[in-house]
């Protein structure tokens, strides 16, 4: 479902208007010091980079959206060509969008001049991908090394509010990204500006326009605005980025109001409140909360035997989440409707949870829908009050100063009642009251650090075997990671896992506890085999931090150019008991030691004592936070590092 | 009622029409408390019933009429409730498709029609463009058992030879299944029965020849790591005698006639412009031999032009002409070969396009049974000894270095006089080396400098050429996490030469803590800077088939530490020589006094990528010892008395 406004409502007539053109890079005319770049200037170690890029997004004379873009990359090396070939992909259903006048060509230098190869219209393909998308196709010709690129093609459409969002960054580093924009001041986009880096141009003017002609005319105003970046590097995927979403630059427009030039101005979504009343009203939204769902009446019956709110949630909760299978569609609104859907056990989440809405609301739970966004979807931003950023709906339960709150999303088959959706956290919601029109908007967050211990005792014979028995205790979101990870991949692909590649390691006797009941952690029971290494008979080494989940850095990178976002606060905690051999001395024991980043982030704790014989360890790993910021990368790489190091030192015994 | 009948009835419906009512056996089929509990050991699906009916009247002229209920037992069998089906807007169409969904009671509850399907482009996850499309629609699975059905009508009017009737497919049992096909007395219908014995039944149908199998409750087969799934699997391959390929008539009768027929395809796609001809000439005039013109070209083909997949129609197997590829400077695999064999027919050197089918392992074509297994062409140069190959769709490859992709297995060669199969090389380790040269200076605080010369061919270039095209953090932490070592502080990352199929990469790697561990005077340390055994395989009770690595390998690394004045080897690590019957493993330490240096050598070789089931426990713990030896330790200390 899509969500337009009416193009043609507020205008009659329809007259040319030319728009004056600016100061363009011609098609086809390089700049000879593009030939000579070998290497992109701020990011030596790329293939091919963009050399600009540039778009100008006007509205014609029939008030279409027009965008002509232009576009110039360059290939540096062998490796590079991939760039050659270009996808173009638009929405053609129903003319929605349109894409004209493509153009490309590969400029060569050859004997000190430019030489010019167009690519032909018949190696233009055109993919009709379903009956909405298109793409257009094409490779450049006679690509080598040093070729420069270029394409350009004019965009199109008639809805307002396809407004095209302009991303500055790409798979290649861009040298120069800009976007010029004449919007007649009859329509009012709010415009999100997503960029770290600070513009080299962001100039607004304005020009003057009439609609019509002789006494007729109406008179407007276009207002021009020029934003452009430039030397903007590439995004890598890093671990424990929020989203791609979250960090490319780009330039995000919304329509938010319409001025006619005679008449009252309508505006739009231009505050949560007005956000979340039109999705009150909503049929797909709003509509579905009321709607009698068969056979309810049981599982209301059942829930209001039930004493407090908590055993209420939880039943109810289950109930849901064990009926309905998702079917891996996130949308705001619901696509076949909740009646359906419960017919049916399977659903997008929206209609999923806004079943386990309807059925809490029934048996007496303050509660209300409120909307979201998945982590991979992109985090919501309180200062931009829009529909856009929207992908699911969950249930909120605010709570009182007596009984806590919850945020329910029965979409996932691991996910228990009492814990926060770890999809959610560190983004925004918007829950709707539709009874009393009350629509906030709250932060979605966990303080309560979660918690991973593993707690070892062993004993080592004198021939260098080590026999023990290990607890695992996962709280919150290590459970449901672990029991993801059991179910999915089978108990022997699972104890893998747990072994975390520690060669010559057996695992025997692994036992879950507590896996159906919610409020309490994952606790897993095992024992163990490994065989020490040795260096000559002198010496036994054995490792006290087996089983830890840490010792893998995924902080190896030099340079990091996104925040670290872990979603919620981790605490690790590894103790052991190890009994040394008759006939055998400690030699080298761990050092005790504290050690915490510059920012206090992150604090790292190691204990380690022996006596009569028996070797004592603890390691504690806090992370204060959620989220460390790229500025710090450096001091937390360095901390991961020492990190590293002390959880992979090992224990020495020497023989007597 | 007895089980024959039941399959009586169904090939009576498949004849005439698939929404009779269903009669009380076939119902049972719908249940999920009928399965026999011998066929859901191991099994994520079972195939209750599966019925083709394909008839072939004319060559290249068809019709399959599917129909099969399948029940899925857990989540592991999910995509079994996707419907997915190829087909193209002019040649190959869907006639007629629908999916039903039942309850675990055998109580409908979804029918998905044609119209209800999505409609989309099919991509092969390679091609920049290709017209194949596909209809799909996928079941959301609320609760296992589910009952899916699906009956689709199809037609044929382009094609070489048939699909394979998989008859099983990994981890799925099947109860009932029947495959029938029947053929016009032109066509020439014949068969090939893999890794099962099946005799069809024969008849004849409108004077055509039908052949008809059946297979009942065949339990589900695991396949074990490292096997390959077209040796295991049962299935019957098909071909024709003459067939139809996008409106060009061709035969199948043996491999010769099938080779006629592409060599038909490509006459006239090889020539280059006289005026270009005599400039490729012009280029290797100064060089003698045969040998190294190929080189030459090869390469100036590998600088000049690039790899890009587009198939359509008759061009998913006629390349683009050489012209096209010398002026547009790109081309799939078939483009590549056909413009490379131009390039050498300039200089007066003959070759041939030889298709093939690769991938690592890959099934070779039988020579007993002419049909059309390829997904790959390559370019062969017969020589007066042997023959050069050359893969024309890699940037970097040595002139006649196939490696493993295409290696070991038998490709059809198409000449002027037909078809014949050849063999590719043997992947030999020689060609597949890795060698690496580390020193390691050692100072007295347990701090180290290093550096690490790595020699990489074959595969491991391979790796190395792959990883130079990401970002340099990137192939940093791909190093530290392959090559096992430890974090380093400074890190610089250098590719050097890349002479003879041979890639240089220097690193250069500062520790200001080396040592893994200290106790007071004492330092241990991990003897050597990488390991060169980075995998296990896994432990078995019992192996029941083949094993098989990509390719062959031989590792050599050298290690020597310097330690720092004062300082002395108190112990180090005993040699090692390990043996088994598919390679070997040497590890050698010495320490010299005199000039205070400690020396490691370490060897790996693996002879051969085949390990047969029955020597496999021979081999698993023969690379068990082999990792285990990484995790030994040597201890320096500081000299005493001086």
């Amino acid at each position: 479902m899509q969500k337009f406004y009416s193009t043609f409502a507020l205008f009659f007539i329809v007259l040319n208007s030319a728009f004056a053109q600016n100061e363009t890079v011609a098609f086809g005319k390089v700049n000879p010091s593009d030939f000579e770049l070998k290497e992109c200037p701020f990011e030596k170690d790329a293939n091919a980079m963009v050399l600009f890029d540039k778009g100008e997004v006007i509205f014609s004379s029939r008030f279409e959206i027009i965008m002509s873009r232009h576009k110039r990359i360059k290939i540096f090396s062998e490796k590079g060509k991939q760039a050659a070939n270009i996808r173009l992909e638009y929405s053609s259903g129903g003319q929605f969008e349109l894409l004209n006048k493509l153009q490309a060509q590969t400029i060569n230098l050859v004997n000190g001049k430019p030489e010019i190869i167009k690519v032909d219209k018949k190696s233009i393909y055109t993919e009709a991908i379903d009956k909405n998308r298109t793409a257009v196709i094409f490779s450049f010709a006679n690509v080598q090394e040093g070729s420069i690129l270029e394409f350009k093609y004019e965009w199109s459409t008639k809805n307002w509010s396809n407004f095209p969002s302009w991303f500055f960054q790409d798979n290649l580093p861009v040298g120069y990204s800009e976007l010029k924009t004449a919007i007649p001041d009859m329509l009012q986009y709010q415009v999100q500006s997503r960029t770290r880096q600070s513009f080299i141009k962001n100039k607004v003017t304005s020009e003057s326009k009439t609609l019509g002609a002789g006494e007729n005319a109406l008179p407007y105003a276009d207002i021009i605005t020029t934003r452009a970046l430039s030397n903007i590097s590439t995004l890598h995927d890093e671990p424990f980025m929020s989203s791609r979403r979250d960090n490319l630059q780009c330039l995000i427009f919304e329509l938010s109001g319409i001025k006619p030039i005679y008449g009252f101005a309508d505006t739009f979504v231009d505050s949560w409140a007005k956000v979340g009343g039109y999705i009150a009203e909503d049929e797909d939204f709003g509509g579905q909360l009321k709607r009698k769902l068969a056979g309810e009446e049981v599982i209301v019956t059942n829930a209001a035997a039930l004493k407090s709110d908590a055993d209420k949630i939880a039943y109810i909760f289950n109930e849901v989440r064990n009926t309905m299978k998702w079917n891996s569609i996130d949308r705001w609104y619901t696509n076949d409707g909740t009646v359906k859907a419960w017919e049916k056990k399977t659903g997008n989440s929206t209609e999923i949870n806004l079943i386990l809405y309807h059925f809490l609301k029934k048996a007496g739970v303050d509660v209300f829908p409120m909307i979201v966004s998945t982590r991979e979807h992109g985090k919501v931003r309180r200062e931009n009050p829009s529909m856009s950023p929207f992908n699911r709906a969950v249930v909120f339960i605010p709570g009182s100063e007596k009984t806590r709150g919850y945020v329910l999303d029965a979409s996932d088959k691991f996910q228990s009642y009492n814990t926060i959706p770890f999809q959610l956290l560190n983004s925004n919601g918007l829950y709707i009251d539709k009874e009393n029109k009350r629509f906030n908007i709250i932060f979605i967050n966990t303080e309560e650090p979660v918690k991973s211990n593993i707690s070892l005792t062993a004993e080592i014979k004198p021939d260098g075997k080590m026999k023990g028995e290990a607890v695992l205790t996962d709280y919150s979101y290590f459970k449901e990671k672990s029991l993801k990870d059991y179910k999915n991949e089978g108990e022997s692909k699972y104890k893998e896992l747990l072994k975390n590649k520690t060669n010559n390691l057996t695992i025997n006797n692994l036992q879950l506890k507590n896996v159906e009941i919610d409020s309490l952690p994952l606790v897993q029971a095992l024992n163990f085999e490994a065989e020490l290494p040795e260096a000559d008979n002198n010496y036994l080494y054995f490792s006290p931090t087996i089983l830890s989940p840490l010792k893998e850095n995924a902080f190896l990178a030099e340079n990091r150019a996104t925040d670290i976002d872990f979603g919620c606060k981790n605490s690790y905690s590894i103790s052991g008991t190890f009994i040394i051999p008759q006939g055998f001395k400690v030699e080298s024991l761990p050092k005790t030691i504290t050690m915490v980043t510059p920012d206090k982030g992150v604090s790292f704790k190691r204990l380690a004592a022996e006596e009569d014989g028996i070797v004592q360890v603890r390691y504690n790993i806090d992370f204060h936070n959620t989220h460390y910021f790229k500025e710090n990368y450096p001091d937390f790489r360095e901390f991961y590092k020492e990190m590293n190091e002390m959880l992979n030192e090992q224990i020495v015994l020497k023989k007597l | 009622m007895s089980r024959f009948c039941l399959v009586f009835t169904f090939v009576l419906i498949a004849g005439t029409c698939y929404s009779q009512s269903k009669n009380l056996a076939a119902e049972a089929l719908y249940q999920a408390s009928t399965i026999p509990d011998s066929l859901k050991v191991g099994a994520n699906a079972v195939v209750r019933y599966s019925e083709d009916y394909i008839v072939l009247k004319a060559p290249g002229k068809g019709e399959i009429r599917h129909r099969s209920i399948v029940t899925l037992l857990n989540e592991k069998a999910e995509t079994e409730s996707v419907f997915y089906l190829n087909y193209d807007k002019k040649y190959n169409t869907i006639e007629d498709a629908e999916m039903l969904v039942y309850d675990p009671a055998g109580k409908l509850i979804k029918k998905y029609k044609k119209s209800d399907m999505y409609d989309g482009a099919a991509s092969d996850g390679f091609s920049l463009v290709t017209d194949d499309r596909f209809k799909a629609v996928k079941h959301t699975v609320s609760s296992y058992p589910v009952t899916i059905e699906i009956i689709y009508q199809r037609n044929i009017n382009s094609m070489l030879d048939l699909p394979d009737w998989q008859i099983q497919r990994k981890e799925i049992a099947v109860e009932n299944s029947l495959y029938s096909v029947a053929g016009g007395k032109d066509v020439g219908l014949r068969y090939k029965c893999k890794n099962i014995n099946l005799e069809p039944q024969k008849s004849n149908d409108e004077g055509m020849e039908v052949y008809s199998w059946k297979v009942k409750n065949l339990k589900a087969i695991k396949i074990e790591e490292g096997a390959l799934e077209w040796k295991i699997l049962p299935r019957i391959s098909f071909s024709c005698d003459k067939f139809e390929f996008y409106g060009v008539p061709g035969t199948l009768k043996s491999w010769q006639s099938f080779g006629q027929w592409l060599a038909e395809l490509n006459t006239d796609v090889c020539d280059l412009s006289l005026q270009r001809q005599e400039e490729i000439r012009n280029m290797v005039s100064n060089l003698a031999s045969d040998k190294e013109k190929i080189k030459f070209l090869y390469e100036y083909m590998q600088k000049n032009v690039r790899y890009v997949s587009i198939q359509l129609g008759i061009g998913g197997l006629k390349p683009f002409p050489a012209t096209f590829v010398d002026s547009k400077k790109y081309g799939d695999c078939k483009a590549l070969s056909n413009y490379m064999k131009a390039l050498l027919k300039a200089v007066n050197i003959p070759s041939y396009c030889a298709i093939i089918r690769a991938g690592e392992n890959e099934e070779p074509a039988d020579p007993d049974f002419s049909n059309d297994p390829f997904n790959h062409v390559i370019l062969c140069v017969p020589g007066k000894t042997d023959s050069t190959w050359l893969e024309c769709t890699s940037s970097f490859s040595p002139a006649g270095k196939l490696g493993p992709f295409t290696e070991n297995r038998n490709a059809l060669l198409i000449t002027e006089t037909g078809g014949k199969l050849v063999n590719t090389p043997i992947s030999r380790k020689e060609d597949n080396v890795f060698e690496s040269n580390t020193m390691v200076s050692l100072d007295a605080e347990g701090g180290a400098h290093a550096t690490l010369k790595i020699k990489a061919c074959g595969e491991y270039r391979k790796i190395y050429k792959g990883l130079s095209l990401v970002k340099t953090d990137e192939q940093k932490a791909y190093l530290i996490k392959n090559l096992q070592f430890k974090q380093p502080d400074l890190f610089r990352l250098q590719y050097g030469d890349d002479k003879n199929g041979s890639q240089e990469v220097n690193i250069d790697l500062d520790y200001y803590k080396f040592s893994d561990m200290a106790a007071g005077d004492k330092y241990f340390f991990r003897p050597q800077l990488l390991n060169i055994c980075n995998f296990t395989l896994p432990e078995l009770e019992k192996r029941g088939t083949d094993f098989y690595f990509d390719h062959p390998l031989a590792k050599l690394n050298t290690v020597v530490f310097e330690i720092p004045e004062g300082y002395e080897v108190e112990s180090l690590p005993a040699n090692q020589n390990l043996k088994c019957g598919f390679g070997n493993y040497e590890a050698a330490f010495t320490y010299n006094k005199a000039n205070n240096k400690l020396t490691g050598i370490y060897k790996l070789d693996i002879n051969t990528h085949i390990i047969p089931a029955s020597r496999y426990q021979e081999m698993q713990k023969f690379i068990s010892e082999v990792s285990k030896s990484f995790n030994k330790k040597f201890v320096m200390r500081k000299k005493t008395g001086r």
